[in-house]
């Protein structure tokens, strides 16, 4: 008898927002209708969360978000007793598109296709899904066969440096040897970036597939995959997974009879941005200070304990079993010329909709940002996306026509990097947006080589200094030549990446940092050196709102009387600004009279 | 060799297939900058500087991580290279934070090492501190009185408790030096037949003869006074430079002039053009020596003087009447000069007027301090604007009031005078001290260009003027100024005319790369660390009443603890390594310039708690490479990597201090290190850095390892020991025996004399006397007991040469076989004809070896370098057993290890001859043909007795057969001779004692294999020939002339049992050994001990001749694979005899005939020990002889 189905997402993200005690709400209410509550990972749909779908028994999908313990009691009530769906927090039901449906329908769902719809702690869910067919058909093929398959799909490594994964397979199964290894790269380190994550919380058996076609393919019979510490509750459904699939036989010894071993093993990582570099990888998995090393020799011929490995990243792998399974051209259809299929992003900033989105290659950042993203949150001009996490590009607003695929991002100095893409508004100062993600990278170099070490500290001095008013004439020119020699002279990516930011923030908005150094003024008022906290007097009614949330009580002033802020001691922490009912509290730049020289012999401005 | 062909920079060179692109530039003597590179260690691409261009690559590759391949064209220095690796060197001096020179020296004007000479004064060799300061400077007792201490100001230890009292040390330095029975000169080049006028006797002058002189030029010094000195003698009054002294001083450098004409004026008696054509260059250096007038109307009467003037008058002793009240105008040294000297001339009162305050006054403060204490009044902000006359002679001065206005263009607050409060002060004389000029008559007439302000206008760097072959320096081009200027400058005039007259381009002095820990007013007491408080000692000062009865010195100098005092707080600023630093080589190759990136803030603690290594965080630039060689090459890991990105630092483990880790003490991160950060503790009190007199080239002898060591000599001391990269026994690699235990040879303990028993004690005797009665004495007991009753023993450590002359001294001047190694080995094999002589195995064919079984030693304690070497073929593939009583660290890399009980060795060894009889391995047989009982017996024994499982003896055995290079490692000690007849069968049965495999035997001592070579063993003749093969006796006979003794001869175990029984009476014990059994002197025993080091047991010994160690020894020693290597000497023995001299004079006193059998003289070079061997094989051939033995003649 056909039955409401009921499902919920369960993934971190969801977690956070409070769906856990959703699910333990709704589950009793469940239970006592029969109904089993399914779990599920993310959707993707993070502006939103929680999130519980609710199937009807035509199999009508109706799609509620924002679910909270007030409202989800309304879905059983409502909807499944009631048979009337709860329009206030539907998102898409078949008879409604809204929001939701503005964010999906752009998006091509074809690596993210089980995510949000089957029980990630469940194998047959997977199997259900059409789970490990890739694999028997692998087994099938000849080792070229599925090489050729990959191929033919044209699908690239989507840990950021786009290199052609059949090349990959093939170097490592020409190598010569019989121990050879797989890892799974789950090292995912960016800030803001959750693809991996995502996949592994509500889709693990296609990373697992995708490892067992990858080592058939290669000849490896061991796989581990190197996964960050922070990642609880993927690294639990990656062992439940994992077990599961033995008990099914996809894992072990003489895999579905045909003489295939394969065992995985999790690797947990401390947390080390730059473990994410092949090299450095292999060395923490070894036990060894995650530091790369020169290439060549490469993974391939020599990487875990001297043996040739293939390292992918989990977006790969998980790319890998429905390539097999649907065959390349399901895949090939998708994309650009040279960057072919699917690319997941981690959407997330100034934008309306964020979350996790996979558009086809080639896409235009405005219609991710603009169509899928739903525009600008502050209801400000787009001034930039970021790309590629920490050792990324920024786009400017003015390129918000180029597609985004491997070839078109290096071409404008970006790059596509793991998967992070960063909305930001004009009230975002790029000076700072560089500091950012430079103090990222000093913390997170791994210390080795010269140019990455003190490189990153010399340029965040220079980027300090420019924040703080001290900017000095020739600094700018400075940063662009430590920023082109660390490209130039670094060992590994990190290095020869890192200086993106600072790179790109000058070659687009180079006027912003001449602002800081000449003028001492940041236009976008974010610097807290160079602006000012100030009360429109006319507009304050003296209610002392601010005056309470002052965590330094720099604010004064009579009871409905206008206030004022005292300068000096000011933290410019913003507070007052949120906390004011009129909008009264007004940033300002400080006005910069004359320059004089310091007791070092640097000029700098003084403040009137 | 696989060989590839590659251009390097258009060369084509040949290089190993699968080397690294740096490696092949460097062999090849390409210049690729690097500091993460060390060949010892793989490739680790830190430091980013070894960028090269590789032809069809688009970015530039660092070389050190690029295989060459075949018709590779690489370009080492374009541009696009050069601005990398200049970018990395800023980076990496951004965060590299210390003092590469010290700041004194920096503000010395002669930058005098002036760390290094207070050091050198800390070490006791004062000498050599004077040497080098008057590398800099020629008058350091002069200066040390004169000088108004420039270094001092910048002296870090202001912060703290005030600056080190440098000029004082120099001063001590510089009187050590005179008082000295032969003052310190430099050995002057030879005559370079080119002739140099110097003009002007005075400081600048008299450095400029003195450099010039040194460089062989033919100097004439001229000077228009009757006496030398210019300045120093008559601007300098006697209380404060006393001219005997300044003639002491200045007779050193004219002993060195061709000629010294005095009395002659420049410009009047001669002119620079005749001077032109009559020398081949001209040095002008006449001073500044026209006093500068006030300007006032009537200044040129009676009873007003010229400060200079006046001073020279006294000291030529005609001083002037000076009356009762005396002023003095002006505010500098000269005028302090002048109211002191009028002091003493009985003025009752002096008064210095001078129109700014105090603060502006440019005297230095110690003498303004000193004329207060002396009584002299002082009229600050005051100007002389009248002066007043009576009866033609000047009776008082009126002066203005001033006060202080805006700052001028010196940046001192411009006096102004206040108007209307003019004012009178009577006085008998004025002495006017505003300054000098050049006297413009003079400077007129030299005929070089002059400047605006009459100075002559020169290069500032070679002092050239605008007459070709003509410098000048000092006062005549600066203005007045100071002595220390006038030196500098002169010093870099003649370092110019030398040039010069080379007929060479000037090329400005190397200014090298200094990286600063910041500027005095930077820098907080926290920065300097830990230091202990001490205040600064000033000089012993004579009380003022008395100083101003008389011209006297009143300075006395530092006491003998003063000195002791200020050479204690001397912080040693600069760094260690400051001379071998490859980074600061760097620097200055590429001009790297800190201003940009500014420099480091980090403060890490300097750690000096460990016995031989100092560790300064704050000079790590992260090359990795001290955290890799104790990892990759010594396996211990007690350094490592801590935090991340910048943060990152290298500490020892666990964030314990370095003693208490791992640590072997074997100094290879010292070695590796290519900067400060790890620094070998120095051995002297003050650590210098001091340039090594010479770097002796010789080999190590705590081992038969054979490691080249070269000796870094300093003065009477070794003061570092380091290692040769790219040697062939050990590539640079040395352990705690190589690197530190040198230090013996500056024992206290060495003895310097002979020694003879006379009764209870022992007495200093002449050599002759201490021979004599040895050789009486041991001749006596010869012929009343026979000569077999006298013993002699041998140090291993001893080389070739002299144990080939004692065993000649045993057998022939005593006619004894009772000679034996004081650490015998097993060499029984050798002796007998049983087995073939094993063939040579080197300790690079551990390296390609495929099994290595290691017997009854742990080689990374004992022999570390082997340990490398055996480290090396595991991690390529190579098998390792190791059979010990004891774990071992090299365990955890072994396939097998067996233990077993030393004892139970010969059992075990037997068992595996059962074994491979049994089962029909082997061909052969074993010695004697084993029973089948037999067989039976001892397979039966293996698990009972030897207690180890049959499993592993049958595991360790076809590790043994399956390799196809095995070498077996055994310690000659460890085994005795039984056990090592049995391995050697085993290797033999089975085939594997060849050409690169086989048994390899390590010793202990440096020479053991040497000895048995030279026939240091009761049944060896020198070439390892047996005792009982007639035909080599018969060559030996032949050769000596002189028949050998014909009983058996004791081995020492069995001379240790004679004396205990009384069959051995005589005893010559040659060389160290701290291990014999002191029962060995008791009483009834004669004994002579050829000893370096007195120990307690040499008190019952009968005769005690001092003895040379190695580092005092000629010769060769032969290491454990046959390399028969050079021993270098670096010092003269203390006892005035080396060894071969001591043996040789013991001979004659046995009256041997030297020049029989192979003479001493035969050892002259390396041909000796190879003559005694013949071609032999196995013997490698002996090692080049090294260069960089510079100057060691000197130290000899």
């Amino acid at each position: 008898m056909a039955e409401y189905q009921v499902k919920i997402g369960l993934a971190s993200c969801s977690i956070a927002a409070g769906a856990a005690k959703v699910y333990d709400l709704l589950n009793e209410a469940l239970l006592q209708k029969g109904i089993y509550l399914q779990r599920t990972g993310c959707r993707g749909l993070c502006y939103c969360e929680p999130q519980v779908e609710v199937i009807s028994p035509e199999g009508k999908s109706y799609l509620y978000g924002n679910v909270n313990l007030a409202n989800a009691s309304r879905i059983v009530t409502e909807h499944i007793q009631g048979g009337v769906p709860a329009e206030d927090f539907l998102l898409q039901g078949p008879d409604k598109d809204g929001e939701a449906g503005s964010f999906l329908r752009k998006q091509q769902r074809f690596l993210l296709h089980n995510c949000g719809k089957i029980d990630p702690e469940n194998i047959q869910s997977y199997l259900a899904a059409g789970g490990y067919s890739g694999l028997e058909k692998a087994l099938a093929q000849t080792q070229q066969e599925v090489i050729a398959e990959i191929k033919a799909s044209g699908l690239r490594g989507r840990g950021g440096a786009g290199f052609p994964t059949h090349l990959k397979w093939t170097f490592a199964s020409q190598a010569k040897g019989t121990q050879k290894y797989i890892i799974c790269n789950a090292d995912e380190g960016d800030p803001g970036a959750f693809m991996d994550r995502s996949i592994l919380e509500s889709d693990p058996h296609s990373v697992l597939e995708g490892m067992l076609i990858a080592a058939y393919a290669i000849g490896a019979n061991a796989g581990y995959i190197y996964i960050r510490a922070e990642y609880p509750l993927a690294i639990r459904r990656l062992k439940v997974a994992i077990a599961q699939a033995k008990e099914h036989y996809f894992l072990g010894h003489d895999i579905l009879g045909v003489g295939f071993d394969f065992e995985i093993y999790i690797r947990e990582g401390a947390g080390a941005f730059v473990c994410g570099e092949e090299t450095a990888l292999i060395a923490s998995i070894e036990g060894k200070r995650g530091m790369p090393r020169f290439r060549p020799p490469f993974p391939v011929e020599a990487g875990l304990f001297g043996k040739p490995t293939s390292i992918n990243n989990v977006e790969t792998f998980a790319n890998v079993p429905r390539i097999i399974a649907l065959g390349a051209s399901a895949y090939s259809v998708y994309g650009t010329e040279e960057s072919k299929g699917t690319k997941v992003f981690a959407l997330a900033g100034k934008v309306n909709r964020g979350g996790l989105i996979e558009v086809p290659m080639g896409m235009t950042i405005r219609e991710i940002v603009f169509e899928i993203g739903g525009g600008i949150s502050s209801g400000k001009p787009l001034k930039a996306v970021q790309t590629g996490g920490p050792s990324g590009g920024c786009i400017p607003a003015t390129l918000e026509d180029t597609p985004v695929d491997y070839e078109s991002l290096k071409k404008i100095g970006a790059i596509m990097g793991s998967g992070g893409l960063l909305v930001m508004d004009e009230e975002t100062c790029m000076v700072d947006v560089a500091k950012f993600f430079l103090s990222f990278t000093r913390e997170e170099s791994c210390g080795k080589c010269t140019f990455c070490r003190v490189g990153t500290e010399q340029m965040l001095r220079i980027l300090e200094r420019i924040t703080a008013g001290e900017g000095k004439e020739e600094d700018i020119a400075t940063l662009q030549t430590l920023g082109e020699k660390i490209q130039a002279g670094s060992l590994c990516g990190l290095g020869q990446t890192m200086p993106n930011p600072v790179l790109t923030t000058i070659k687009y908005f180079r006027e912003e940092y001449e602002a800081h150094v000449r003028d001492k003024v940041c236009p976008a008022k974010v610097c807290k050196a160079l602006i000012d906290y100030e009360i429109v007097s006319e507009d304050c009614k003296g209610c002392g709102l601010c005056v309470k949330q002052c965590p330094v009580g720099a604010i004064s002033g009579e009871k409905k009387a206008p206030h004022v802020i005292d300068a000096e001691n000011c933290l410019r922490c913003g507070l007052c600004i949120n906390s004011c009912k009129f909008n009264c509290i007004v940033v300002l730049s400080k006005p910069v009279t004359v320059s004089r020289q310091n007791a070092q012999g640097q000029r700098v401005g003084v403040m009137k | 060799m696989n060989k590839v062909a590659i251009l390097l920079d258009g060369k084509e060179i040949f290089v190993d297939r699968g080397s690294n692109l740096l490696e092949a530039a460097l062999t090849h003597g390409f210049a690729v900058p690097h500091l993460c590179y060390d060949p010892r260690l793989k490739p680790f691409g830190s430091c980013r500087l070894c960028f090269v261009e590789v032809e069809g690559r688009p970015a530039a590759v660092p070389a050190c991580g690029t295989q060459v391949s075949e018709g590779m064209r690489v370009t080492t220095n374009s541009e696009r290279v050069t601005e990398l690796r200049r970018i990395a060197l800023e980076l990496l001096l951004s965060e590299h934070c210390g003092d590469c020179v010290a700041p004194c020296q920096q503000a010395c004007p002669a930058e005098i090492d002036i760390q290094g000479f207070i050091a050198h004064i800390g070490n006791g060799q004062n000498l050599k501190a004077a040497a080098l300061i008057k590398e800099k400077l020629p008058l350091p007792s002069v200066c040390g009185r004169v000088c108004p201490r420039f270094c001092e100001a910048e002296c870090r230890r202001n912060i703290l408790d005030g600056a080190v009292n440098v000029c004082a040390l120099k001063r001590f330095a510089g009187d050590y030096d005179l008082k000295a029975l032969t003052s310190y000169l430099p050995q002057a080049q030879g005559d370079s037949r080119f002739s140099v006028a110097v003009v002007g006797g005075g400081p600048a002058g008299l450095t400029a003869a003195y450099y010039l002189a040194l460089s062989g030029h033919r100097v004439t010094l001229f000077d228009a006074g009757p006496e030398l000195g210019g300045m120093l003698r008559y601007g300098i009054p006697e209380y404060r430079l006393p001219k005997l002294l300044l003639d002491q001083e200045i007779k050193l450098i004219t002993d060195l002039c061709q000629e010294v004409r005095l009395g002659e004026v420049f410009g009047r008696d001669y002119t620079l053009v005749e001077l032109k054509e009559r020398y081949d260059a001209v040095f002008l250096g006449i001073g500044c020596q026209s006093a500068q007038g006030l300007g006032l109307d009537n200044e040129e009467m009676p009873g007003i003087l010229k400060g200079i003037d006046f001073l020279r008058m006294v000291s030529e002793k005609r001083a002037p009447q000076l009356g009762r009240r005396v002023a003095v105008v002006g505010g500098g040294n000269t005028a302090m000069d002048a109211a002191r000297t009028a002091l003493r001339l009985g003025a009752e009162e002096v008064v210095v007027i001078y129109r700014r305050s105090k603060e502006e006054m440019p005297a230095s403060p110690i003498e303004i301090l000193e004329a207060e204490e002396e009584g002299v009044e002082f009229r600050f902000l005051t100007n002389p604007t009248l002066c007043l006359a009576q009866d033609g002679r000047l009776a008082a001065l009126e002066c203005i009031c001033m006060e202080l206005g805006e700052p001028d263009s010196s940046n001192r607050r411009r006096p102004v005078a206040i108007q209307g409060s003019e004012y009178q002060m009577e006085f008998d004389t004025v002495i006017l001290a505003i300054g000098q000029v050049v006297d413009k008559e003079i400077a007129g007439r030299s005929g070089v260009r002059l400047s605006a302000w009459q100075t002559m206008e020169v290069d500032r760097e070679s002092g050239c003027t605008s007459e070709p072959g003509v410098f000048a320096a000092g006062d005549c081009v600066s203005g007045a100024a100071t002595a220390v200027e006038a030196i500098a400058a002169a010093r870099k005039a003649a370092r110019a005319i030398n040039r010069y007259l080379a007929g060479e381009m000037f090329i400005p002095e190397e200014k090298p790369f200094n990286c600063s820990m910041g500027k005095l007013h930077e820098l907080k007491p926290a920065d300097l660390g830990e230091r202990e408080r001490i205040a600064r000692t000033p000089e012993v000062h004579t009380s003022p009443m008395e100083r101003v009865k008389t011209f006297a010195e009143f300075n006395l100098g530092l006491s003998r603890e003063g000195v002791n005092q200020e050479v204690k707080r001397c912080l040693s600023c600069g760094c260690e390594d400051v001379f071998s630093c490859t980074l600061r080589k760097l620097a200055t190759e590429y001009q790297v310039d800190t201003e940009r990136l500014g420099v480091s803030k980090k403060r890490y603690k300097i750690n000096h708690d460990h016995r031989f290594v100092n560790h300064d965080a704050n000079k790590c630039v992260l090359c990795g490479n001290c955290v890799r060689i104790c990892q990759e090459v010594q396996a211990i890991g007690a350094l490592g990597f801590v935090n991340r990105g910048y943060d990152t630092v290298v500490k020892p483990a666990m964030a314990l201090p370095l003693a208490e880790t791992m640590c072997e003490s074997c100094g290879q991160c010292v070695s590796a290190c290519p900067t400060g950060a790890l620094t070998a503790v120095s051995p002297f009190v003050k650590p210098g850095p001091f340039r090594p007199d010479a770097v002796v080239s010789t080999t190590c002898v705590q081992c038969s390892t054979g490691c080249a060591l070269e000796l870094h000599v300093v003065g009477d001391k070794i003061a570092r020991v380091t290692s040769p990269l790219r040697g062939e026994v050990n590539h640079g690699n040395l352990c705690k025996k190589g690197a530190f235990e040198y230090r013996f040879v500056h024992s206290s303990g060495r003895l310097k004399s002979p020694l003879r028993r006379n009764g209870e004690k022992m007495q200093e005797v002449s050599w002759e006397a201490a021979i004599g009665s040895a050789a009486a004495m041991l001749e006596k007991i010869s012929s009343r007991y026979g000569s077999d009753s006298i013993g002699v023993l041998v140090s291993p450590a001893l080389s070739n040469e002299e144990n080939y002359l004692a065993q000649k001294l045993a057998r022939f001047a005593l006619q004894t076989n009772n000679i034996d190694s004081t650490r015998p080995v097993a060499a029984e094999y050798l002796a007998t004809a049983a087995i073939p002589q094993a063939a040579g195995i080197s300790y690079n064919d551990l390296i390609t070896s495929d099994f290595i079984l290691v017997i009854n030693t742990d080689p990374t304690v004992d022999y570390p370098i082997v340990a490398q070497k055996i480290r090396q073929a595991v991690a390529k593939g190579g098998k390792l057993a190791v059979v010990s009583p004891q774990a071992t660290r090299l365990d955890p890399q072994a396939n097998l290890t067996v233990r077993t009980n030393p004892w139970k060795m010969l059992k075990l060894l037997q068992a595996i001859q059962a074994y491979l009889k049994r089962y029909e391995l082997v061909a052969g047989d074993f010695g004697v043909p084993l029973s089948e009982d037999e067989i039976k017996h001892r397979l039966l024994e293996l698990p009972g007795t030897v207690r180890v499982k049959p499993a592993k003896v049958i595991e360790l055995l076809h590790l043994y057969l399956r390799a196809r290079k095995p070498v077996v490692v055994v310690d000659g000690e460890a085994l005795d001779d039984a056990e090592m007849t049995a391995l050697l069968e085993i290797a033999q049965a089975i085939g594997r004692n060849k050409q690169g495999q086989g048994v390899l035997q390590v010793f202990k001592g440096g020479n053991s294999r040497g000895q048995l070579e030279m026939g240091v063993h009761p049944r060896l003749l020198p070439g390892g020939k047996k005792m009982d093969d007639l035909a080599a006796r018969m060559n030996y006979y032949q050769e000596a002339g002189l028949p050998l003794p014909t009983t058996a001869g004791m081995t020492l175990p069995q001379q240790l049992a004679a004396a205990k029984n009384g069959d051995l009476l005589g005893m010559l014990i040659i060389g160290d050994d701290f291990s014999l059994d002191c029962d060995l002197f008791d009483e009834g025993m004669f004994t002579v001990v050829v000893t370096s080091t007195w120990r307690a047991d040499l008190g019952k010994a009968d005769i005690i001749l001092p003895a040379a160690t190695f580092a005092e020894t000629r010769g060769t020693v032969t290491n454990s694979e046959g390399r028969i290597q050079q021993l270098n000497p670096a010092f003269l023995p203390p006892g005035g005899k080396d060894n071969l001299s001591i043996l040789c004079e013991l001979e004659k006193a046995l009256s041997l005939d030297g020049e029989r059998g192979i003479s001493e003289q035969t050892f002259e070079g390396k041909k000796g020990p190879q003559r005694i061997l013949g071609e032999k094989e196995g013997n490698l051939p002996i090692n080049q002889e090294k260069k960089n033995q510079k100057s060691i003649s000197a130290n000899i």
